[in-house]
């Protein structure tokens, strides 16, 4: 997902409480995909200004003390932790961008003077790194340090400017060893088409290169965490040992970027342009979002332009922004020390441990989605399956909640399999009997007689030819088109019907199979999604076969059309039915049919236009084509009156608000 | 040592150079006053002390231009428009500016005429026991159509008292409950320039009302008062826009933006800018107004010395003034109120077709809770009583829902619990009520003003639908009313009814009547409780810390509850500030869990239920209350922060609360503050 201020999908109010005295709301994921407003997990300690210009990097180490890559003053500053300051080394930096610390060492990447210098902790030089000679480094490659990150061994990784290839890897000595973690181009449709179009020197410009990571962070055992700027999805990596990355999909990403750091509990703290601070916890979930940009005024916690962002072993988060000079130092609260705690026990699968914690969390924040994950998941291991249903249904997490309907349905099951079987032996019997009596003494001849009457009234009949559609579709159509054997009134009913389908289809599928959230259903937007689509491509059948000597009238398509649709019409409801009663586990009963209606309803399709307008296969097969062409055609031409109309009334209002203006 | 001396010889003479200027006006039994014609500086000396205030910067010390030369150093600038749209600044010491003053008594009318820009402005200086008034405004200028050029804004002694560095010095602005500046070079590059009483919609464009996303808005300005203190217990002033301060802004400048000087100013609007838009994309040109606002300046200056040089000197003087002016009354009763609970009955959430009532808490759940809460003295503010549950109800309130409470029940409740309050908000409309449409205001570009997906509506309109639906909340025999919203902005309407934001003012502080959310100073005087006061500034980050300025002047004279405590996110901090500032807490209680609201207009409220809530709220009800019972009523007189972090509340009746946010316990005098907590200590005994 992407965090673009405006698309925040928060309810925001005029009114709302602001969550206590600081300049920036926290967020958290609630339920059903909504992000929601939560109490601060972060609050700005203080804002301290030391004497540096731009600086890219910050690094803090165990004693406290932040050292800064002071990019714009060309050296290393040390704070200690008494907020004196010190250059830390006499060396003559030129662009110092990256700097890392260690136990014992130093570690500035120099990307002026293309090089990693590595120091004792008294500012010694003791080694300059420069570009790897091994051939294996590729003979083209750049070597332009911006970021280095060393593991608990004293391995490099060093992000290089330009790096398509990913983290160059040096070991303790300096010598190359691989590389890692590069990005995926990231193909566009526009891309494809440019290139298939574009030829020669403009087709050189659009060759693929994947973008280079941005920063890095390692964590205590040395996995390596990237962030790319620039990257919609998948912006944060996290590479296992086998250098895959298992926060694919998993993480809440965000395009701009900028830095990222961890904690001791490996949540990942990452800060983008706009000044949003996002934490997400070691499995990728979603954590809090604070933070914001300070646009209007410089107010303490707001960041115009933040460059490096660390998490000092306190669990304070630092963050430098280079535009202000300065570093904000957020301290976690007492809920973020709740929620970090109760995640940890979560993360590594104690769940009936984390459980009080969890609902202490919840108390506090009743919309708090990983509260529900974590508790539903501990109430499935206490057995208590119908709280977790209803847990993992607000958290959303499709699997888990079709294990525990399974253990619930199970349980019903078993309860009341003989009184299930013994219902039906009885239900057979009654109806054997009645029958049996029933040809003896005839005792439901007026009940037949009145349904003999009922399928004689045209629309009932109508109806009912559904069924004869089914298994008949040629004389069906046949009938339709030559003898209007269906009335345009049970047609429409029929469209009708697809449109109150649909909403049962929202509101009714079982939620292992359902996909739309029932609270942003818009009757509108429905019944269009439905009525246009038919609306066009009726039209288009119509148009196309005019001119294409077919026989079919408007009225047949119309009435035909609705009755193409017969598969899905009759047996949709049934799988809507038995959708609420299925697991993950026998998800091929829903799935399968529905294909197999899916399947039926195009052959019906087919063979409406076929028979319809009277075609040769050959000739139904391009009437459909050029209908496809056609709707097509439509769409563009309805966007460009669209977009002509709207700037022609753009035109008129500012003439019109000019000499208002001008009078 | 020769040198030494000539230099001190020659330093000697400058200044008497520079003093010549100013010649003796007038002086009282405090005070003598000097004024100098050429740049209508003041410079006053105090007559039993060795005080001497100046009202700008006398001396030219190469640190600013030209144009910064001259609004540092003269007692009025106006900031006008040319005719092709540039603003620009001209001074009263600048060479195309002749001034003639008259005295007369203790008063000084003068008449600045700026020959080159084409226009003139007056203003009177009334010499008084305190200090001295400004007066000024729209009958004191005069414009000549000639050359085109339109008075923007007036400045009166904008570095009264700006200085480049003090010890203990610093300004305080009137930013949410107050805070204070530091005088001296400061890290921050952006000035601080507020309206007094927030934004006016009807001028702001719709664009810059809603704060980004994710952001806090800033505390505005609840009161036309700022001050400096040149040096603490020694020299300050502090200033009261008396009149005029619905089109004021106040400015205040940290030491190193643009000049080296750290000032605050009051800024006078004449004609507002304002961004008029060309098409829907947003293209807009910067003009400003025609006309002139109805514009009356008052300001007094009131100089402070020794001990009353500090804020909370300037706290009790302003209420000294409020009251004097009847703005401010002694509105707490006899029945104790020390918790506001906010009930919440019910909310509305939309659904495909119509919505779901969801109820929070009835009638009858809220005498249950109640019922487990004696021993305690509270009110009770109920909110979502409507029909339509909370978000969907205004700016119809009535009838109540009858899931909440049968009409009978309802009368028989509220006729024996006179400490219940109905939240109403008749400034606000939702976007789902209709009828409304007229109703809404609309701003200068004549767009309908709207902020968070409300519609906000002519003031006029607040005013009719409170009276016509005050006498139904009579019927039920509710008499306390909450106004949401009402108290806290301020706007002009150009639209169907056009108001001036002064007309506005006027309408609503005579319209209302009950508890109001936050409200500016012209409602306190129809305000029997304040709900969720700023107990907290903007933190700018010149600011060195918020003080209780606000609290100050309402202490003993109007009960402020805090914003709910709920989602707080340091309970412990939280009931420690109120504890020093004096304010009692709230809580949003509900029967219901929260959960239910998900999905709802009220998702933000995420933690509510009251089986969870009940012991934090007696624990911190009994926290607080254990401190302020012992100063119900009582008025704070002085207010101070020690460097170890303690804070000391002095009250009229000689309790002194002592609070320690730390986290070790700290020792002032012989008394001993715990460790996050407080000492309440009578006089005598420190």
């Amino acid at each position: 997902m992407k965090i673009k201020p405006l698309t925040l999908l928060v309810i925001l109010l005029f009114f709302a409480v602001s969550y206590a005295d600081v300049p920036y709301k926290t967020y958290t994921m609630g339920p059903n995909g909504f992000i929601v407003e939560t109490r601060n997990a972060f609050v700005p300690e203080k804002v301290f200004f030391p004497s540096v210009m731009n600086a890219e990097d910050i690094f803090v180490d165990k004693d406290g003390s932040i050292y800064v890559a002071d990019t714009g003053n060309m050296r290393v500053l040390k704070i200690k932790s008494d907020m004196s300051e010190e250059v830390f080394s006499d060396y003559m930096f030129f662009m110092p961008t990256g700097i890392f610390v260690t136990d014992e060492l130093v570690y500035v990447a120099d990307s002026g003077s293309f090089s990693v210098c590595v120091f004792n902790k008294s500012g010694e030089l003791l080694k300059e790194l420069g570009r790897p000679s091994q051939p294996l480094f590729g003979s083209k490659n750049q070597f332009i340090p911006l970021k280095v990150a060393v593991d608990a061994r004293n391995n490099i990784y060093i992000i290089s400017e330009g790096s398509t290839d990913g983290i160059v890897c040096l070991n303790s000595d300096g010598e190359f060893m691989n590389y890692l973690g590069a990005n995926r181009p990231d193909v566009s449709l526009k891309m494809l088409l440019q290139r298939i179009i574009f030829t020669g020197a403009k087709g050189q410009f659009l060759k693929l290169r994947p973008p280079s990571p941005t920063n890095i962070a390692i964590d205590a055992d040395g996995i390596i965490y990237t962030c790319t700027y620039g990257l919609e999805t998948n912006s944060i990596k996290k590479f296992n040992i086998a250098g895959v990355n298992i926060f694919e999909n998993r993480i809440f990403g965000d395009p701009d970027i900028v830095d990222i750091g961890l904690d001791d509990l490996n949540n990942v703290y990452a800060v983008d342009s706009n000044g949003f601070i996002v934490v997400s916890n070691s499995l990728g979930d979603l954590l809090f979002i604070f933070g914001n940009k300070d646009s209007l005024a410089e107010r303490k916690g707001l960041l115009t332009n933040p460059s490096a962002l660390e998490v000092a072993g306190d669990g304070r988060v630092y963050v430098l922004d280079k535009e202000k000079n300065s570093i904000t130092v957020f301290k976690p609260t007492d809920f973020a020390d709740l929620v970090f705690r109760a995640d940890n026990m979560y993360i590594q699968g104690l769940y009936l441990q984390g459980k009080d914690e969890w609902q202490k969390v919840q108390t506090l924040n009743s919309s708090f989605l990983l509260s529900y994950k974590a508790l539903a998941k501990a109430y499935f291991k206490e057995g208590m399956y119908g709280q977790s249903l209803e847990y993992f249904r607000l958290s959303q997490d499709k699997g888990e909640y079709s294990e525990s309907f399974w253990q619930i349905r199970n349980e019903w099951l078993q309860k009341n399999l003989s009184v299930i079987f013994i219902g039906f032996v009885a239900v057979f019997i009654l109806y054997k009997l009645l029958r049996f009596i029933d040809r003896k003494k005839n005792i439901f001849s007026s009940l037949k007689l009145f349904f003999v009457k009922l399928s004689r009234v045209k629309l009932i009949n109508d109806l009912l030819f559904l069924k004869y559609m089914l298994f008949h579709p040629i004389d069906g159509y046949y009938e339709i088109r030559r003898k209007n054997r269906i009335s345009l009134v049970s047609a429409t009913v029929l469209y009708i019907y697809l449109f109150f389908l649909e909403l049962f289809k929202i509101f009714f599928t079982g939620f292992i199979f359902s996909s739309v959230s029932v609270y942003r259903v818009n009757l509108f937007e429905v019944a269009a999604g439905i009525y246009l689509p038919v609306a066009v491509l009726l039209l288009s059948n119509y148009l196309i076969s005019e001119i294409n000597s077919g026989e079919g009238r408007l009225r047949d398509i119309y009435t035909a059309g609705a009755y193409a649709l017969a598969p899905y019409i009759v047996f949709e409801p049934f799988l809507i039915i038995i959708s609420n009663v299925l697991t993950y586990n026998e998800a091929f009963l829903y799935t399968f049919p529905q294909y197999v209606v899916i399947g039926w309803t195009l052959i019906l399709l087919f063979l409406m236009v076929k028979q319809i307008h009277n075609y040769t296969v050959g000739e139904a097969v391009k009437n459909i084509l050029l209908t496809l062409f056609m709707v097509f055609i439509i769409i563009i031409i309805v966007f460009i009156i669209f977009v002509l109309f709207t700037q022609e009334a753009e035109f008129l209002q500012s003439i019109f608000r000019e000499v208002i203006l001008r009078e | 040592m020769n040198r030494r001396i000539i230099f001190v010889i020659i330093v000697f003479l400058c200044a008497c150079i520079a003093l010549s200027n100013f010649e003796k006006v007038y002086e009282n039994d405090n005070y003598t006053y000097f004024f100098d014609s050429h740049s209508l500086l003041l410079r006053i000396e105090q007559k039993n002390g060795d005080n001497v205030w100046h009202t700008g910067i006398e001396q030219d010390d190469g640190f600013l231009n030209d144009e910064w030369q001259a609004f540092s150093s003269s007692g009025m600038t106006v900031e006008y428009m040319t005719g092709d749209m540039q603003s620009k600044k001209v001074s009263a010491s600048s060479d195309t500016c002749s001034i003639t003053v008259q005295v007369k008594g203790n008063m000084l009318q003068i008449n600045a005429q700026f020959r080159e820009q084409g226009f003139s402005v007056g203003m009177e200086i009334l010499f008084n026991e305190q200090g001295f008034e400004v007066t000024s405004g729209k009958n004191f200028i005069s414009e000549s159509s000639d050359t085109g050029n339109r008075i923007m804004n007036l400045y009166f002694f904008p570095f009264f008292e700006a200085a480049i560095k003090s010890d203990n010095g610093y300004v305080f602005i009137p930013d949410g409950s107050g805070s204070i500046m530091k005088i001296g070079k400061s890290n921050a590059k952006k000035p601080y320039i507020q309206r007094v009483y927030g934004y006016d919609y009807g001028t702001a464009d719709t664009a810059s009302l809603s704060t980004g996303y994710g952001i806090n808005p800033a505390k505005k300005i609840k009161i036309p008062v700022y001050g400096v203190v040149s040096q603490e217990d020694k020299k300050g002033f502090m200033s009261i826009v008396k009149q005029g301060d619905e089109y004021t802004e106040i400015l205040a400048y940290p030491g190193g933006v643009i000049t080296p000087y750290t000032w605050i100013s009051a800024r006078y609007i004449v004609r507002q800018m304002y961004k008029k838009f060309l098409d829907k994309k947003g293209t807009a040109v910067l003009v400003s107004t025609q006309e002139p606002y109805d514009l009356t300046v008052k300001t007094g200056f009131i100089l402070l010395c020794s001990q009353d040089a500090n804020y909370s000197s300037m706290a009790v003087k302003y209420r000294e003034y409020l009251e004097e002016n009847n703005m401010l009354s002694e509105k707490f009763s006899s029945e104790k109120a020390l918790l506001r609970l906010d009930v919440m009955a019910a909310e509305t959430r939309n659904r495909v077709i119509g919505k779901d009532y969801i109820q929070m808490t009835s009638l009858k759940e809220l005498k249950e809770i109640t019922g487990m809460l004696n021993g305690l003295d509270y009110i009770i503010n109920i909110f979502g009583y409507s029909k339509d549950g909370y978000s969907q109800s205004f700016p119809v309130h009535l009838p109540v829902s009858q899931s909440f409470a049968g009409l009978k029940e309802l009368k028989e409740f509220n006729l024996s619990n006179k400490n219940v309050f109905y939240m109403v908000d008749y400034t606000l409309a939702n976007k789902e009520k209709t009828g409304f449409g007229a109703d809404v205001a609309q701003n200068i570009s004549k767009q309908f003003i709207t902020s968070w997906g409300y519609r906000i509506l002519s003031p006029e309109v607040s005013a009719n639908l409170y009276k016509n639906e005050q006498k139904k909340f009579e019927e039920l025999n509710i008499t306390n009313l909450s106004f949401r919203t009402t108290g806290e902005v301020l706007y002009s309407d150009y639209g169907k009814r056009p108001l001036s934001r002064g007309q506005a003012k006027q309408i609503i502080s005579s319209s209302f009547n009950g508890a109001f959310y936050n409200p500016n100073v012209y409602l306190w005087k129809s305000c029997s409780a304040i709900f969720d006061i700023d107990t907290d500034s903007s933190g700018y980050i010149f600011e060195k810390r918020s003080v209780p300025f606000l609290q100050i002047l309402l202490s003993g004279k109007i009960p402020c509850f805090s914003k709910p405590l709920n989602f707080t996110s340091d309970l412990g901090n939280e009931l420690l500030k109120l504890v020093e500032f004096g304010v009692y807490p709230s809580f949003i209680i509900t029967q219901e869990s929260s959960l239910k609201l998900l999905e709802t207009p009220s998702q933000w409220i995420s933690s509510s239920e009251f089986s969870s809530w009940q012991d934090t709220v007696r624990s911190s009800y009994d926290f607080v209350n254990e401190a302020l019972k012992e100063v119900y009523g009582c008025g704070i007189i002085s207010h101070e922060i020690f460097e170890n972090g303690i804070s000391k509340t002095r009250y009229s009746n000689d309790v002194v609360i002592f609070v320690n946010y730390g986290t070790q316990s700290m020792e002032y005098g012989s008394i001993e503050v715990p460790a996050r907590g407080y000492r309440v200590v009578k006089d005598g005994e420190i």
